[in-house]
């Protein structure tokens, strides 16, 4: 069943990017203290995402730490995390999503060589 | 600290200046207090006008040190922050901008050239030009091996690591070998597998 997002909880938006991001493998968002982005509201905070609304557009963007190997690359996870976040959010809100950036902070490379 | 913060911390800078200067000026003789201000409010600097001795050297030091340092603070707000960016366009479209931190490409270059026989550590800058990446990797060799041949296997596995997992592309990489360790900024060469 969908759950409605009235449009200012960012709590649950910034918690569904989380979770869609978590759907792509070899993927996580950033968390802790060094993530240059977090969504905070009154008692909690969602590392590694921030929500801003543009009028009645929601942009987000997202750290995002990824495991790679040779048959992958950064434009193909971010162009997935972009697709799975995308569609996670307009099956929660009506509202249109704008820009989502994705900033790649770490790197971690597989044992499968270049 | 953002525009609004500094515009803030500049109107403080200008106020204690503007105060320090109208406290100097009365305090030295060359303003009078009934020019500044209308009656009664002039009185209010009236007892500066009356100070000898060991009070007025104190009450001139104070606001020459405030007066100097307020300079100082204006001055160095004024400089522009810099804007050293710290991670690398991957990709921008309409649907937002894909980037790469500085460290992880770093990381990914540093990691290519410790396969490189004979590299001890490694340490890469990386930046960015409209028209593709350029990479500065500092290295520490062992006495034994050859810049000359040293130097492409570096510059063949960091262009294509970039390039596969970026997929932008590297137009430039400078390679400097060294014997000794590289120092305190060097990151040191360290396999990044799982």
């Amino acid at each position: 069943m969908t759950q409605s997002i009235s449009s200012l909880d960012e709590h649950l938006i910034a918690e569904a990017v989380t979770r869609s991001v978590s759907r792509v493998p070899e993927t996580g968002t950033l968390t802790g203290p060094g993530a240059n982005f977090s969504t905070v509201g009154p008692g909690w905070r969602v590392w590694g995402v921030a929500v801003h609304r543009e009028g009645d557009t929601l942009n987000i963007a997202i750290e995002l730490v990824v495991t790679i190997d040779k048959d992958s690359s950064i434009p193909a996870i971010s162009a997935r995390v972009r697709d799975m976040v995308r569609a996670e959010i307009q099956s929660l809100t009506p509202e249109p999503v704008g820009w989502i950036n994705i900033r790649i902070a770490d790197v971690h490379v597989t044992e499968q060589e270049v | 600290m953002n525009i609004f913060n500094r515009i803030l911390v500049i109107l403080g800078i200008l106020l204690l200046l503007m105060g320090c200067s109208t406290v100097l000026l009365i305090t030295m003789g060359m303003w009078a207090p009934e020019q500044m201000m209308a009656s009664p409010w002039h009185q209010i600097f009236t007892p500066l006008t009356q100070l000898d001795g060991t009070n007025w050297w104190s009450v001139v030091g104070v606001c020459v040190g405030l007066f100097l340092l307020g300079i100082c603070l204006f001055f160095v707000e004024l400089i522009p922050r810099s804007m050293k960016k710290s991670a690398v366009t991957v990709k921008k479209d309409d649907l937002g901008h894909i980037t790469a931190s500085l460290t992880s490409v770093q990381d990914l270059v540093n990691r290519e050239a410790g396969k490189v026989d004979g590299v001890l550590e490694s340490s890469t800058t990386v930046q960015e030009s409209p028209d593709g990446i350029h990479l500065h990797c500092r290295l520490s060799v062992t006495p034994q091996a050859s810049a000359n041949s040293l130097g492409p296997q570096v510059q063949e596995r960091a262009k294509e690591v970039v390039e596969r997992y970026l997929g932008r592309n590297v137009v430039g990489i400078h390679i400097q070998t060294q014997m000794a360790p590289l120092g305190k900024n060097m990151t040191k060469v360290q396999s990044r597998v799982r």
